[in-house]
């Protein structure tokens, strides 16, 4: 689908993502440079540009923060620069961010950040429209793919007119949007990095500057707030009750009026940041009511509610101040409909659904999220319980802080050893709070490589340094595997240097640190047991890579003999319960194993109590599996 | 004039080609056409749900009770699909079970080939049952299932031209095109050959 990203010309209809039109928007724009952490839901962003050989340098940082100081640094060279991160990565990035639009930009700078309303992937569910407020930066939040598009180029311009970054905030529905969207002209910018000493614009020494850089930030977004009047748009007919809508909420609005023939009042607004005061108040003064449509939190609303606040004649808001809309989770046109129906005082009909007795929620399948059959992930953490049971401690009642990526499956049935997830390398920070609160050793943490490249080396840092005696568990299966695979900055045959983990922890003084493949469950276990009665910082790296990105070579060929399988009825804890592998299926009252999943780990040969799991050809090579 | 196809899965079923494939159809014949993917942690076998869409001015998500299709590529993932169905609209199911850990350990917690037949016919909807897998399989491919699926979907609707949609496998599958044409011909002739239409 996203060959036309590079390609195609002016003028024709293709079907985008918000993803795909914000890299044919950096095209369009003649960017030079992008760059970026993972993070759902803007991670293809970059992916797409470097597939499609975009002759621009677009790669991934070492984490966001890293990712805004470089995309920075860029800008302040005079190039056009775009730089992507998941809302929570923008917290990571914010400092930078924050610094960045008080001193300005000199090339367009572009931060596209992706929020998740209603929390389709996890972590917190945050409204990063906040951050524009607080950057004083302009943001612009489009409403489906083609604006996506012509913002993304718009956002560039505006940058380099104000002289400051520009937020492009999308959410996850948004970016996973395809619709029709006709391309732009690719622009050719002939760009040269240049850069002027300028003090009082480039540092922060001293109370004069930075109020300086304060009163310029907030220039820039009064500036922004006239040169972005055009895309706020106020459609007056004359109705009592007005709505004012917002990105996605506006789409639905739309949709809602259409198809209950009502021509309202009404104002889109696309820029979160400046809000468009002036739209506000004229849509106010015509109306007696008026509903706000936003997803998360009332930020628009807050504007139109101090708006209301200098008129003689004040109309009725609705919204999130009274409830009417939630400020958890996101909308959809049947809520608008429902919503709508409040100020109106007539309840627009749904539409005849058919109707069932049966309660279709209760027969919902619950699909319980785990491993990909043969994970390696799956191996080691198999490996710690069994350690832990060896060495007499309770699994249940062991502390084992867990961290950001596939590896947190591990507080999932069957195993439920994962205590905690909180961010990006936080295991070890917080592990190191528990030992020094006294809570009972061994207290564990667990992350993966994407993780401690990211943001746990000044973590064990501290914690060598403070001489904690902690346990540090790296499952490093090569790629940041839950965000699509990127390579780490230890990943092997990658595109990056290597730089393993195990020299990276020495340097960083752990007192051991020792590499295992977590195929091998008994050396594993044994090395599990080795840390976990040590003192100091020890470091034990389980390597091996991600099978959803890399197959297992051999095919071992397992199989279930039905003649020592004792089912379901006469098993204890059969391995389908024990392992939750999806290639170990229930057939009849029995197991077997599914060849088409099965990734040949080896866990359930090494599990099954009755020996019943067998290899069939040893060492036979693997098919290549898929098409 | 608008039409509205919920289709629902879990990850690795190739949701996401199945609508690419069925809008880019849609869209060479002149449709404005979208479709938004509601993935979540797919990639670790959580559901996954297409909103398909062609019609005039049209938003991502459909409204409950104006989908004319639904379709599931995975037995159990239609009752998230049946809140969006009209009344006189369309439901087509794969056969193919992804048997998750819970309902492994106690089989009633997945439902039957009868009991969603029999949830449909008391609502007095059509519900068809597709063996996608198996038909995949004979095609070629079991990885094509989900093209199978969209071959009885146009079938089912005529949508769009079957030409559009071999035009379109034919360009976004250079090596794999064959196979998934083949698979389209089977899943539309399992239709067909039934009497369905
Ligand atoms: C600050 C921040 N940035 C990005 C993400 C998105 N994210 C979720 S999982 C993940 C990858 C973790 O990779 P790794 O630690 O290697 O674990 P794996 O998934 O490979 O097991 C990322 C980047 C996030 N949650 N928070
Ligand atoms: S994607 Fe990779 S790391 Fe994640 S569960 Fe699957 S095999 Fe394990």
């Amino acid at each position: 689908m996203s060959s036309h990203i590079l390609t195609d010309s002016s003028g024709k209809k293709v079907i985008f993502s918000g993803n795909e039109a914000v890299a044919r928007g950096c095209i369009e724009s003649g960017v030079s440079f992008v760059t970026g952490y993972p993070g759902t839901p803007t991670t293809p962003v970059i992916e797409i540009l470097n597939r499609e050989k975009a002759g621009l340098k677009a790669r991934w940082a070492i984490n966001e923060k890293v990712a805004i100081d470089t995309a920075a640094g860029h800008s302040w060279a005079g190039l056009r620069t775009l730089v992507t991160m998941k809302m929570s990565g923008l917290n990571v990035a914010s400092d930078t961010v924050l610094s960045v639009a008080a001193s300005g930009t000199v090339g367009g700078l572009v931060i596209y950040v992706g929020d998740d309303p209603n929390v389709y992937y996890g972590m917190v569910e945050q409204d990063s429209r906040y951050y524009a407020l607080l950057a004083s930066a302009p943001m612009l939040v489009p409403a489906n793919p083609q604006e996506v598009l012509d913002f993304t180029n718009y956002a560039f311009d505006l940058s380099e007119r104000i002289g400051g970054p520009v937020f492009l905030r999308s959410t996850t529905v948004l970016s996973n949007t395809y619709g029709r969207v006709a391309l732009g002209e690719i622009r050719r910018l002939r760009q040269k990095a240049y850069f002027t000493i300028d003090i009082d614009k480039y540092t922060k020494a001293g109370s004069i500057r930075c109020k300086q850089q304060h009163e310029d930030a907030l220039r820039r977004v009064r500036e922004a707030e006239d040169l972005t009047e055009d895309l706020n748009i106020l459609t007056k007919t004359g109705s009592k009750v007005g709505v004012i809508a917002s990105s996605l909420a506006w789409d639905y609005l739309e949709e809602v009026l259409e198809k209950h023939d009502l021509d309202l009042t009404r104002l889109k607004v696309s820029t979160a940041h400046p809000a468009p005061r002036g739209k506000i108040r004229r849509l106010l003064e015509t109306v007696e009511k008026v509903l706000v449509l936003e997803e998360l939190e009332p930020i628009i609303e807050s504007t139109v509610h101090s708006e209301v606040s200098r008129l003689e004649n004040r109309p009725l808001v609705f919204g999130k101040d009274d409830g009417l809309v939630p400020r958890v989770g996101d909308l959809s046109p049947d809520q608008v409909r429902e919503y709508l129906s409040v100020p109106l005082g007539v309840e627009l009909r749904s539409y005849p659904a058919i109707e069932v007795d049966d309660n279709i929620e209760a027969m919902k399948v619950q699909r319980l999220l785990t491993f990909c059959a043969g994970c390696p992930h799956r191996n080691s953490y198999y490996a710690l319980i069994e350690a832990m049971k060896d060495l007499g401690l309770d699994p249940g009642k062991t502390v084992v802080t867990g961290d950001i990526g596939c590896t947190i499956l591990g507080m999932n049935e069957p195993f439920n050893i994962c205590w905690t997830e909180v961010t990006m390398g936080n295991s070890i920070g917080l592990a190191t709070g528990f030992l020094e609160a006294g809570m009972k050793k061994p207290v564990v943490a667990t992350l993966g490589d994407g993780t401690f490249y990211h943001a746990a080396i000044p973590a064990i840092l501290d914690a060598v340094t403070t001489e904690q005696d902690l346990p540090v568990i790296i499952l490093d299966n090569n790629w940041a595997a839950m965000t699509g695979y990127q390579d780490t900055f230890g990943t092997i045959n990658g595109a990056n240097v290597r730089i393993p983990i195990e020299k990276v922890a020495k340097g960083i003084g752990a007192r051991s640190v020792k590499v295992v493949n977590p195929y091998r469950i008994g050396k594993t276990v044994r090395a599990f047991k080795s840390v976990l009665t040590a003192s100091g910082v020890n470091v034990l790296v389980l390597r091996a890579p991600c099978v959803a990105k890399q197959a297992r070579k051999w095919d071992l060929g397992v199989q279930v003999n039905k003649g020592r399988c004792p089912g379901f009825e006469g098993c204890d804890r059969t391995c389908i319960e024990a392992l939750a592998c999806p290639a170990i299926v229930r057939d009849g009252d029995q197991v077997k194993v599914a060849s088409e999943t099965c990734m040949s780990c080896g866990l359930c040969i090494h599990y099954c109590p009755d020996k019943a799991v067998q290899r069939n050809f040893f060492k036979l090579k693997r098919k290549s599996v898929g098409i | 004039m608008e039409f509205n196809i919920v289709a629902a899965g879990i990850g690795g079923q190739g949701i996401v080609l199945f609508s690419e494939v069925l809008s880019k159809a849609m869209l060479a014949e002149g449709m404005n056409a979208s479709f938004y993917v509601h993935s979540g942690l797919a990639q670790l076998g959580g559901s996954v749900r297409s909103h398909i869409r062609s019609g005039g001015r049209i938003c991502p998500k459909i409204s409950h009770g104006c989908a004319d299709i639904i379709l599931s590529l995975e037995m159990a993932e239609i009752l998230h699909a049946v809140p969006y169905v009209k009344r006189e609209g369309t439901v087509i199911i794969s056969e193919a079970m992804r048997i998750p850990y819970h309902s492994a350990m106690d089989p009633s917690r997945y439902p039957t080939k009868e009991t969603l037949d029999k949830l449909f016919q008391d609502a007095r909807i059509k519900a068809v049952f597709i063996p996608s897998e198996d038909i995949a399989r004979n095609a070629g491919h079991v990885q094509t299932a989900n093209i199978v699926m969209l071959g009885a979907l146009v079938a089912t609707s005529n949508v769009v031209e079957t030409e559009s949609v071999v035009t379109v496998i034919g360009s976004c599958m250079d090596q794999n095109a064959q196979v998934n044409v083949e698979a389209f011909w089977k899943g539309y002739e399992f239709i067909t050959g039934q009497d369905y239409v």
